[in-house]
């Protein structure tokens, strides 16, 4: 299939300098004292450099609705997994086990 | 449309359409198979998924040992093969444009050229993997394991998902060559029906690889460089 007009090529070059500096941010934040913000940020940066690949070199801006779709399908479905797999482990130390002494406040 | 078609004997110079049997047009197949192509990296997404969740969980289980050993690994080398996936991406993306735009020779040379940064990003990748099984920090098949403090076992677990994560992506990145070798042979011959098809979905694979080093490099490499 030949669609109607690829994009400009300036665009792929813009995109290609837009994933260095990426690249460059992800670096110095792992570098820079954040404290709490380090991983959101490692993490913010890398999820834009994802979507930049996505929209403009896998063509996802000019797909139809339903490749969109299925395009953040992969995604919605991995938060669903982590979301399950986190909610055991980090909940785990919320309630008394059984043979652990109670906390004091429940003991009575 | 009712005439029934005539399968050209030998395929022409520049591109023209082969439209499969059951599709109407070949817009209709080429959004069929770029979905398909989706659908099928939606379960790569969850292929990796899996060891990015085992990661997420001993991470925050371990953070300190995970930071640690983290700092074992080479930024600069690892900045290097990612500025080398990044620009193999580009390459990528301006072969596919090449081919929508019927310039097939432009196509050849940028897959080329893929294939050439693919095999520099690997070539990278194993001499890593010398340095680490010389330094004693390759936890596998039994090999003694240089960390000896009280978080060497979680150390050892960071080693074995770093081997784990990057070993898998090494593999779709040998896949990946494979199959772009194989593309630019094809392509260079001219025997592909559809070639901005076919170049296309092989372009999506490639870019997919290069989103999972995306996340990979951070992960790994820099879990915290302040000390």
């Amino acid at each position: 299939m030949t669609t109607a007009a690829p994009p400009r090529l300036a665009n792929y070059f813009i995109v290609y300098a837009l994933l260095i500096v990426g690249l460059a941010a992800t670096v110095a934040v792992s570098y820079a004292h954040l404290g709490p913000f380090n991983v959101p940020a490692m993490l913010a940066i890398a999820c834009a450099k994802a979507t930049l690949v996505a929209l403009y070199f896998m063509h996802v801006r000019e797909s139809p609705k339903l490749v969109r779709l299925a395009a953040v399908a992969g995604l919605i479905w991995f938060c669903i997994l982590l979301a399950f797999v986190l909610s055991d482990y980090m909940t785990r130390g919320w309630l008394p086990q059984r043979g652990a002494p109670m906390p004091t406040a429940l003991a009575d | 449309m009712n005439t029934p078609a005539a399968i050209p004997t030998k395929l022409p110079e520049t591109p023209v359409d082969h439209v499969a049997h059951h599709f109407d047009d070949a817009r209709q197949q080429f959004d069929a198979c770029v979905l398909g192509m989706w659908a099928f990296l939606a379960s790569e997404v969850m292929f990796f998924g899996g060891l990015l969740t085992a990661y997420t969980v001993y991470r925050q289980s371990a953070h300190e040992a995970f930071a640690q050993a983290s700092r074992e690994l080479d930024v600069t080398l690892g900045a290097i093969n990612t500025l080398v996936l990044l620009t193999s991406s580009l390459t990528m993306a301006l072969a596919v444009r090449a081919s929508h735009l019927g310039n097939l020779r432009m196509a050849v040379l940028q897959i080329v050229s893929t294939l050439a940064l693919g095999a520099v990003f690997l070539g990278i990748k194993l001499s890593e993997y010398v340095h680490k099984f010389h330094e004693g920090l390759a936890p596998l098949a039994g090999l003694p394991f240089r960390e000896t403090g009280p978080e060497a076992g979680q150390e050892k677990l960071f080693f074995g998902l770093y081997f784990a994560m990057t070993g898998v992506h090494a593999l779709h990145m040998v896949v990946g060559l494979g199959l772009l070798a194989w593309l630019a042979f094809k392509l260079q011959r001219r025997r592909l029906a559809n070639p901005n098809l076919t170049v296309e979905i092989c372009g999506l694979y490639w870019h997919f690889v290069d989103v999972a080093w995306i996340f990979l490099f951070p992960l790994l490499y820099l879990i915290d460089r302040t000390r």
